[in-house]
This record gives C-alpha cells, structure tokens and sequence, in this order.
C-alpha cells in the first residue's frame, strides 16, 4: 500500500499534473481490481481538489483535502482506507513537505528543464538525505522531468540529467510531455483517455505518455516495496 | 555527458507491472518526533508556511448575534443587577424573560419557535 508524494519547493514544476494524471491512471488501472486510490491535497491553491469535485473521475479515486497541521495525519487516514495514497503539495519549501516526505515510499521530485527547477530539486534531495539522516530512513526518491517537448531534447535539459545521474540520483526514464491535454482535464475533469477528440488533440499520445509514467512508477515501487532501490 | 532517454513509449505493454501486485501489506515506517521533524525540516530550510493559530480564550458560543436598543435611564443598571442576583449573563436573563413571558402569555407558536432557537 504505497504512498508516493509529489515535491519541489518550486512553484511550477508540474506537480499537480504529475500527482492528477498519476492519480487518474492507477485509478482507471485499479477499477476493476477494486483497488481505491487516495489523492491527497495539501495545496493551498487546491488545483488538485478542484480537478477531483469537476466529475469524471474514476469512482474508485477519493480526495482527502488536508493543510500543513494536518498531513500526517490525513496521509495516515487515507493509507488506511487505500491502496495508494497520491500527495499533491504547495510549491514552497514548507514544513507541509517535509513532513508528508517523512511518510513516503517514493518521492517523486519534479523538474523542468531549468537551472532554477533543478536548483530547488537539489533543495528538496538534501531535505530527504537529511531527514534519512536523522531518522534512520532512507526515502526513496526519484526525479521526474516535466513539460518535455517531444521533438527536442534541449542542451540543458541533457546538462541537468548528467549532472543527476553522475550523482547517484534517480531520474525517471520517461517524462512528462509539454501537452494541451495535460491541461485539459481540469477543464472538462476526468482522465485524458476520456477526453473527446472534438475539444483536445493529442489525446492518444498523451495518455500513452501517462500510461508509461505510471508504469515506471509502479516498477519503481515494486523494487522498493521488494527491498531493492533506495533512490 | 550522460544521453537523456527518450520517452520510453515503445515498450509500454511490455512487463506490465499488475497493479494488485503493490497493495499488499504497508512497509513499515518508523514513528518520528514531530517536534525532531520540524527541526529538521527547518535546518534544511523548509519552514512553515502557515499562520500560527490564535489563541481563543473561552469556550466556543452559540451567542453571535447582536442587538441595540434603548431602555429608560437606570434600566440597564436593574437589568445588571437581577443577572448578577441570579447569577446568569445579561444575554441569559433576556432569554429567561422572554420564555417566562410567552409561557404566561400562552404564546405557544412563538414559544416552540423559541426552544428551537434554542436547542
């Protein structure tokens, strides 16, 4: 019964797309399986919520809206009534964060391709290694690129990945696509596989995209819930 | 320089992970001191976003509605001084008169109306 958070001290990085198109996608897998997953919304812009009160959601996907005094605890709460539990947070370097990082089975860090994204992953790297520290855990962790073109894979986009990886850190192979139906399933709610074809382009590619991004996630998890990987 | 892989949508319907396979039993997490987790969160530079509570003295009370109106001079005085022999708030007193008044009066639609209010 994993619980997977998004973080980035940094506003922007994609975290809401990530944890709503994650959250979609184990739902649509798990409906059948009677697997419920939990999404969890400690943002005060409440982006996620929103996305989950719009209707089209899978019926097995509940939303638990929570606040930095409360995470812990409603992480908890959900982990109880779910198998997956899915945190979205605020894009600041909050105690919020750090204290829902401290219940996780894999963080998720999200960066675009910038200098200034990839700055704040490091931020939030050093928080896990320090909380691991202290508290005898390691939290898996792995970083997630956001708002990729699928064209081009820019020089520093390609700098940033090498910095990454010579340093021991887990990047995900595959990343979020820079995509109008990311963004449109808070217009019209639901899972982008749902989506017409009259309102948004590029829906196949899309749901592929987030099909293989839960996959990954979820080979991710299998690894570390085995005892393998510790990010 | 490390090459970024590509999207990794060719193998997508390759080694499916099943998603039944990730619900069993929890890994277990050790409990942390919130207090040692906050220290640490800060020392790392993550602090706390939200406004500190304030402080209510008291108890909550279904008393929020307020309303003005004028007595004859000495009045309220009389009305402070009946509450404090009975020991009751001013709002209190007000309450007991009007039920002591629809009760003699046998107002009973406005008395029901009262204990609604009330309750």
């Amino acid at each position: 019964m994993p619980t997977i958070v998004m973080a980035s001290s940094k506003g922007g990085a994609g975290k809401t797309t990530a944890a709503v198109t994650l959250a979609g996608e184990l739902a649509r897998q798990g409906l059948e399986k009677g697997v419920n997953i939990a999404l969890v919304d400690a943002d005060p812009n409440k982006h996620s919520a929103k996305w989950a009160k719009k209707g089209g959601c899978p019926e097995n996907l509940t939303l638990y809206e929570s606040d930095e005094a409360s995470i812990i605890d409603d992480i908890e709460k959900a982990e109880q009534e779910n198998a997956f539990v899915i945190v979205d947070l605020e894009g600041t370097a909050s105690i919020a964060v750090a204290n829902a990082v401290s219940r996780a089975d894999l963080v998720i860090i999200l960066c675009q391709g910038s200098q200034n994204d990839a700055d704040e992953a490091v931020k939030t790297i050093k928080l896990l290694r320090q909380q691991g520290k202290a508290f005898r855990r390691d939290i898996p962790y792995s970083v997630l690129f956001t708002r990729t073109s699928t064209a081009i894979v820019p020089r520093t986009l390609k700098f940033i990945v090498s910095q990454f990886t010579e340093s021991g850190v887990d990047v995900f192979k595959v990343s979020l696509i820079e995509k109008d139906a990311y963004k449109a399933v808070h217009s019209f709610g639901g899972i982008v596989n749902n989506l017409d074809p009259k309102d948004v382009s590029g829906i196949e590619v899309t749901a592929a995209n987030a099909k293989a991004y839960a996959e990954e996630v979820k080979r991710k998890l299998k690894e570390i819930l085995s005892g393998g990987s510790d990010g | 320089m490390a090459e970024r892989a590509g999207l990794d949508l060719d193998d997508i319907n390759d080694d499916e992970v099943d998603i039944t396979s990730l619900t069993g039993p929890k890994n277990p997490k050790p409990k942390v001191d919130r207090k040692e987790l906050n220290k640490v969160s800060e020392g790392a530079g993550f602090v706390s976003r939200q406004a500190p509570k304030q402080r209510r003295r008291g108890g909550r009370t279904s008393y929020t509605q307020q309303k003005n109106f004028k007595m004859r001079p000495d009045m309220p005085e009389l009305f402070a001084d009946v509450a404090d022999g009975l020991g009751v708030k001013d709002y209190e007193l007000l309450e007991m008169a009007i039920q002591a008044f629809l009760t003699k009066q046998k107002m009973k639609e406005e008395l029901d109306r009262f204990k609604s209010i009330i309750e």
